[in-house]
């Protein structure tokens, strides 16, 4: 949906994606080592922008993009959709990071805190290709709990593919932030203390 | 100066005490699924501190492995 949401953190905020980050998402998704675990998308930024038209008509999908406080420049992707009023759940995923980015902390401390604090949900979840270990991984490491192995969830490039499903709620998230927050700040500080400028 | 084997196992001990499991002076990112990109800042901080080295970003990003980790210890000694 077009939205205007815009989280901003310390090295990295999230605004929302328009249609000249077309480009950007078709490089993005189809870089080697990343596009194994994605859904394969069309190289044509005529057909990623006709899926953008679909998107902005679609409620309750939050689509961003990270990128720098400091030069604007895009390092990543992420998004919360599928939102469940009834039971204040959404999903997040669309999450790719530029392969020297470091971005991956603050990126999620800003979606998360979008989930809780402006859209008030009550739990956010994720699925994960199983065999996708170090994302997997990441999500272990910030503490949100593994809840099962959903198999056949994904079915890319002809692969059946199960998906770990990863949940975070509102109490989980009051507890995990504060030591994701000050990794992300360690970082960003650095990041700060580094750009051009500065 | 330090043996460069030596500083290799050194190094591979501290990823390990990070990530909690065994770690070989071979070990890289693309290797041990543990070494995600929260524990790789992990590392990165520890591994500043213990050799008393600065990283500009992109070593941050770019030095994944041990044997990088102490290559660029080296540098530094």
């Amino acid at each position: 949906m077009r939205h205007q949401h815009v989280i901003t953190g310390g090295a990295f905020r999230l605004r929302p994606i328009a249609e000249r980050d077309a480009e950007f998402v078709v490089a993005l998704r189809s870089m080697s080592g990343r596009s194994q675990y994605l859904n394969p998308i069309s190289p044509s930024i005529d057909d990623q922008l006709k899926w953008f038209e679909d998107y902005f008509k679609r409620e309750g999908d939050y689509y961003f993009v990270i990128e720098r406080t400091v030069g604007e420049c895009r390092e990543g992707l992420i998004s919360l959709y599928d939102i469940s009023p009834q039971d204040g759940a959404a999903e997040w995923g669309r999450w790719i990071i530029a392969p020297t980015s470091l971005s991956a902390i603050e990126s999620v401390v800003l979606l998360m805190d979008f989930a809780f604090e402006k859209m008030h949900l009550q739990k956010v979840y994720s699925y994960t290709v199983a065999e996708n270990t170090a994302t997997n991984s990441f999500h272990d490491s910030c503490g949100f709990r593994r809840i099962g192995v959903q198999m056949a969830r994904f079915n890319i490039e002809g692969r059946v593919m199960d998906a770990v499903r990863h949940e975070c709620g509102m109490s989980d998230w009051a507890a995990l932030r504060p030591a994701l927050a000050a990794k992300s700040l360690k970082i960003s500080q650095r990041i700060n203390r580094n750009a051009p400028g500065r | 100066m330090k043996d460069p084997k030596n500083l290799e196992i050194e190094v591979a001990k501290l990823v390990s005490e990070i990530l909690d499991e065994p770690i070989s002076p071979e070990a890289s990112r693309l290797t041990v699924a543990g070494w995600d990109s929260l524990k790789h800042m992990e590392i990165i901080f520890a591994f500043e501190e213990a050799y008393g080295v600065r990283l500009d970003e992109a070593e941050m990003a770019a030095l994944s492995s041990v044997k990088g980790l102490a290559k660029r210890a080296m540098k530094q000694a």
